[in-house]
């Protein structure tokens, strides 16, 4: 039977050395809001144009506009602040701003559909054009309740604050569908996270997290994926095949080997295939990314592959990432004929 | 060992200082100089004392009528003073052990590696916000083509009498802030034919260039350092403990120790900030050469007045390197140098987004942290890192309350 090949970015996009250019002057006051807007649209429609010429089945704008994956939802969900304070991204180089939660956390009634303002729509609306799927990452349930100051639900209510962060996503789901998404894909390094705290080290949060996305997530009115990343998810792949909400699972294979997962029985669910690296300038060739691909794909025989970086670029100069999708675009035409 | 045996308590900078206006658009020739930057170099010059300051204030003068881009040697002129005014600022607040405050470098990593061969900048990198950085790969084996630090040392030594300390960028922060393509391409070659297994290819990629860069490039600068007169050089470490596992610790000692091993006559200290220090503290052992880890900890502190171990939470993380037998110097980080937020204790005040600490601070946390380690002979005294995100009034309060709490603290152990 023939096997669904298909090729998307994992969240944000590095923006255009122009972008980055005119986003300095405007942050040192010596550019306007229009010319940035001007800047970001141009940026994002290269992008998309980029995916198109790349056949991607799934095109996001490269969230270009968003200054990291959190800060969306640390600046509109009820019961959380922006925070003013910076903290590393993991074991990158790049750092966040932490939220700080203040009281229970919901989806705002009035801007449910928050997302809106972090788009560039003329960017998405090529894709539109062009009969795409228009795709989001978003940060899931566990690592939002991970990266938090958590000054309300504390940690014998931890679960609570996970299954809160799933119940927000739950709802938001409806108002992404409603803006046309047809793909979300929910980032969750912190419950693979190689250093520190995770649900690989802690179990009673990775019972509360399966809780939470088996209550909440069950039926989304999107195929939703779950893309795994900086640390070995082969503890745990087991028990993220299981949930039913799940239609992908991704996986960072600069962190995971493939042999330590070769008896996982995929089931029903599709395969992130994170072979190519986004954290390392060095541009994977197409042969090199269909032939890990294939690998994988004859391994753990899942319902369908879709090739994607370990994880976003955003931690690569533009010229390089732009690189990656090229690389990845050539070999998915390679892995339908080998796979087809 | 403190290094500089003459004084109880020796007082250091750590790193680089904020460029002045002038010298920032003074070597840049789409930039235009300004009254206020004239004004700015005449204020400085005056009230520091800077030798014949009168001829940068002319060229700058010059400079602010002209149309055409400044030529080479007025822009070396420029860039000269501005190491001339960091060394007076540092000379009047009564530092020993100083440097240039990186005047002549662009940034502590993009200068160097712009300066090895084997590195190529590949372009603009997201930080936070609307804030980037350049990041480089290593494309070839990296060599050392020519001295990257000398002359900035050799100027730096001819203008003072103090002792100078010079900053290196460590072999680990530089591997760490690059893209692996060489190496990584060689350790993908080995492993044709057969299945790869990524996360075990990149950490020996990462071993195979950390000690090429160390061998091939960082050595043989530090070997013309030394040859040249360099007898304390400072390296700057602060990605180490970004990624906390035992294999990248043992990496970085095994580095370190690389670098400064069979080198006589010449003082070496790590600085490393915003870190985790209980795992550091299990290398610092380690460290064959380094005579003193020179930290941030005023970062973790309060602002409250008091040696009671309750007033400073952020130098208990002393005791780590004590329980692990460590018994080098220290240089103890005094100062907050990023913006503050929330409300100041009685030992320090706010103006704007500085926190600006008591001379009777600073005594505290030297005095807790001489109790704490038992001899403040181990002890020198620093900010936490480099002032350059404060401006100069800030810069020169902050470093006059650390030399005014150091003496403070002087007549109490004396």
């Amino acid at each position: 039977m023939a096997i669904n090949v298909d090729a998307t970015l994992a969240g944000i996009h590095p923006r255009s050395e122009e972008t980055v250019k005119m986003s300095r002057d405007f942050d040192r006051l010596r550019a306007t809001k229009e010319d940035l807007d001007s800047i970001f649209e141009t940026d994002g429609k290269n992008l998309v144009k980029l995916q198109l010429e790349s056949d991607f089945s799934r095109v996001s704008d490269g969230q270009l506009l968003w200054q990291d994956l959190l800060r969306p939802f640390s600046e509109n969900l009820d019961g959380l602040q922006g925070g003013a304070d910076l903290f590393r991204w993991f074991d990158t180089n790049t750092f966040f701003r932490k939220p700080y939660v203040l009281k229970h956390v919901k989806l705002p009634k009035k801007e449910s559909s928050f997302i809106l303002n972090y788009e560039i729509q003329p960017a998405l609306s090529l894709a539109k054009e062009a009969g795409v799927k228009k795709k989001i990452a978003i940060p899931g349930p566990y690592t939002l309740s991970s990266l938090v100051d958590d000054g309300h639900y504390k940690k014998s209510r931890r679960g609570e604050l996970v299954n809160d962060f799933a119940n927000v996503i739950r709802k938001l789901l409806k108002n992404l569908a409603a803006l046309g998404y047809e793909s979300v894909q929910l980032n969750e390094p912190s419950l693979v996270y190689r250093y520190g705290t995770s649900a690989l080290t802690n179990k009673k949060e990775l019972k509360s997290f399966i809780a939470a996305v088996e209550d909440n997530l069950d039926s989304p009115p999107i195929p939703l994926s779950l893309h795994t990343y900086f640390g070995d998810c082969s503890p745990i792949l087991e028990r993220l095949l299981d949930l039913d909400g799940i239609s992908e699972i991704g996986i960072d294979f600069t962190q995971t080997s493939l042999d330590s997962i070769e008896k996982v029985d995929f089931g029903d669910k599709a395969l992130g295939c994170g072979c190519v690296d986004g954290r390392n300038s060095l541009v994977e060739t197409p042969e090199w990314i269909a032939e890990y691909c294939v690998d994988a794909v004859r391994t753990l025989d899942p319902s369908g592959v879709v090739i994607l970086p370990s994880s976003e670029l955003k931690y690569l100069p533009r010229m390089v990432a732009d690189e990656k999708i090229r690389a990845i675009g050539k070999a998915v035409s390679i892995v339908k004929r080998r796979l087809n | 060992m403190s290094g500089d045996k003459s004084k109880l308590l020796p007082l250091q900078e750590i790193g680089s200082i904020a460029k002045p206006p002038w010298r920032v658009k003074g070597v840049n020739n789409d930039s235009r100089i300004s009254e206020s930057d004239i004004e700015n170099a005449e204020l400085w010059g005056e009230r520091l004392g800077v030798k014949e300051y009168q001829k940068l204030i002319d060229v700058l003068s010059h400079r602010s009528q002209s149309t055409i881009p400044p030529t080479d040697e007025e822009k070396e002129l420029i860039r000269d003073y501005s190491v001339e005014y960091v060394l007076s600022l540092f000379e009047n607040v009564g530092l020993d052990r100083v440097y240039s405050g990186e005047q002549w470098r662009v940034e502590m990593y993009e200068h160097l590696v712009r300066n090895i061969k084997g590195f190529k900048l590949l372009g603009s990198v997201h930080s936070f916000d609307y804030k980037y950085f350049t990041k480089g790969a290593i494309v070839e084996q990296p060599e050392f083509i020519h001295p990257i630090h000398l002359e900035e040392f050799q100027f730096v030594k001819s203008h003072t009498k103090r002792v100078v300390k010079i900053p290196v960028t460590g072999p680990y922060t530089v591997v760490d802030w690059s893209f692996n393509e060489f190496y990584e391409t060689a350790a993908r070659k080995k492993a044709k034919g057969r299945r790869i297994d990524l996360r075990r290819t990149y950490f020996e990629a990462r071993r195979n260039f950390i000690m090429d860069l160390v061998k091939n490039a960082l050595r043989p600068e530090v070997e013309s350092l030394i040859k040249n007169g360099a007898n304390w050089i400072q390296i700057d470490e602060p990605a180490v403990t970004t990624r906390p596992d035992d294999e990248e610790m043992q990496l970085f000692a095994d580095a370190i120790n690389a670098l400064t091993h069979g080198f006589n006559g010449c003082v070496f200290s790590v600085h490393n900030c915003y870190s985790d220090y209980k795992l550091l503290a299990k290398y610092s052992v380690e460290l064959k050469d380094i005579s003193q880890l020179a930290l941030e900890f005023a970062n973790r502190d309060s602002t409250d007045l008091g040696t009671d171990k309750e007033f400073r939470p952020g130098y208990a993380d002393l005791k780590h390197f004590e329980n692990e037998g460590y018994e080098g110097g220290f240089g103890l980080g005094v100062l907050h140098v990023h913006d503050f937020s929330g409300k100041p204790g009685k030992g320090a005040t706010i103006e704007g987004r500085n926190v600006l600490e008591s001379p009777k601070l600073v005594r505290d946390r030297i005095l807790f942290a001489s109790k704490l380690l038992k001899n403040p002979d181990r002890i020198s005294v620093n900010p936490d890192c480099g002032l350059r995100t404060r401006d100069w009034e800030t810069t020169f309060k902050k470093l006059k309350a650390m030399a005014e709490g150091a003496e403070l603290a002087r007549a109490k152990l004396s």
